[in-house]
């Protein structure tokens, strides 16, 4: 803080016509003065209308800073799950958490799976009719270059669908990797300050497993290796 | 755990100071969550923190809040060193950065309130943004800034004194003054 700063030119003093220390008036509206000082301000406030004008004025800039910051819109609850973690109380619970769900493995893979057969499908086809020199009609199917196309469009239409409906869930999935960078974090240097007993196993348990599924999703500590 | 003990005392003081200087939730949680990220660091290092003085110890209270100040500011830097926007990301960047209040008259009075603050001398600002986004007390105010406390306290009153100033130019004048009861 520079020493001009704290000289910084002011239109007006800090002290009332009256003669009363402007300063303790704001102080007292914030409760920071002693005893004294705070029996003083109220007995100066009981006879002295301008002071207490200037009090009111005060207050309203108070009021209105505070409506602003408490506005429904501004009201969240910062890292609140996070919040039995690192106050070490022993009720601790992080099953299922949000992890769990938006990482949901049971629910990702049959659409992967399928995703993946239908390429090795199309992919094997391909090389079955580069490697046999073409579609042949000895097999007991009648393979021509129509009937060709037909089969490929009603692989290839779904597969499209699937790879789409893939990219929308990658996209989905580092956008909450990148929001979830920060908690696992502050988790995996939490899990690390837990205390040694018999409680906190089972928390370290909890968030081992969750820092592991979440290393499993590609979503990296930054800095941190993983406990 | 010093951390532990501040945390949630703290959590959402800092979160509400943050968001008041970056204007973003988003940066307000990223911050917040460094802020104490850094103070676990320190405290895993015995207090061993840049401030050779041993801030962490001194006044913890006054090291995260000194923490979400630096690391605001450099988010509100690196935010203006990257200006210049490809238009289709400009929607998406207006609806995460929304001022803190949703509805109009909020919008103005919040408008009204960073011009005016914005137009106070820094040290004051400072000040009275920790007071009353961060709802720190004097002394608190006073291990951030690193000045006295009755520093504080006259800084506060007069950025108070001047943003009533300001907001009744911009028509949100305090009812007591306007009818001089």
């Amino acid at each position: 803080m520079s020493e001009h700063e704290m000289d910084e030119p002011f239109d007006g003093n800090s002290h009332g016509i009256c003669g009363f220390d402007g300063d303790l008036l704001s102080a007292w509206l914030d409760g920071e003065l002693d005893g004294n000082e705070d029996l003083q301000v109220r007995e100066h406030l009981a006879d002295c209308p301008g002071c207490s004008r200037k009090v009111e004025s005060l207050r309203y800039v108070n009021n209105q800073f505070a409506r602003v910051l408490s506005e429904p819109s501004a009201i969240r609850k910062a890292g609140n799950r996070l919040a039995p973690v690192i106050t070490g109380r022993s009720s601790i619970h992080l099953s299922p958490s949000r992890a769990d769900k938006h990482f949901n493995t049971e629910s990702r893979f049959p659409a992967r799976l399928l995703a993946t057969l239908a390429i090795a499908f199309v992919g094997g086809l391909f090389g079955f009719l580069v490697l046999s020199g073409g579609p042949r009609a000895d097999d007991g199917i009648t393979v021509d270059s129509e009937r060709l196309q037909v089969a490929m469009t009603r692989v290839a239409e779904p597969l499209g669908r699937m790879v789409s409906t893939n990219d929308a869930i990658r996209s989905q999935q580092a956008e909450l990797a990148r929001t979830m960078q920060q908690e696992l974090r502050l988790l995996n240097l939490m899990v690390r300050s837990l205390p040694e007993n018999e409680e906190s196993l089972a928390v370290r348990a909890e968030i081992g497993d969750l820092l592991e599924k979440a290393r499993l999703f590609g979503v990296e500590i930054r800095g941190e290796s993983l406990e | 755990m010093l951390t532990a003990a501040l945390y949630p005392e703290y959590r959402q003081q800092a979160w509400r100071y943050a968001r008041w200087l970056t204007g973003c939730d988003d940066d307000a949680d990223e911050i917040v969550h460094d802020a104490f990220c850094k103070l676990m660091g320190y405290e895993k290092e015995n207090g061993k923190c840049p401030d050779p003085s041993g801030a962490l110890a001194a006044n913890p209270v006054a090291l995260l809040f000194t923490i979400v100040r630096n690391q605001s500011i450099d988010v509100l830097r690196k935010r203006r060193r990257e200006q210049v926007l490809p238009v289709e990301s400009v929607a998406e960047m207006s609806a995460r950065e929304m001022p803190v209040s949703g509805n109009l008259e909020m919008r103005d009075l919040e408008d009204a309130l960073r011009e005016g603050v914005a137009g106070l001398p820094k040290a004051w600002s400072d000040a009275l943004c920790l007071r009353v986004a961060g709802e720190l007390g004097y002394d608190e105010i006073a291990g951030v800034l690193g000045c006295s406390r009755n520093q504080v306290r006259t800084w506060i009153h007069r950025a108070r004194k001047q943003l009533g100033a300001s907001l009744a130019l911009r028509g949100f004048e305090c009812p007591a003054e306007r009818t001089g009861k």
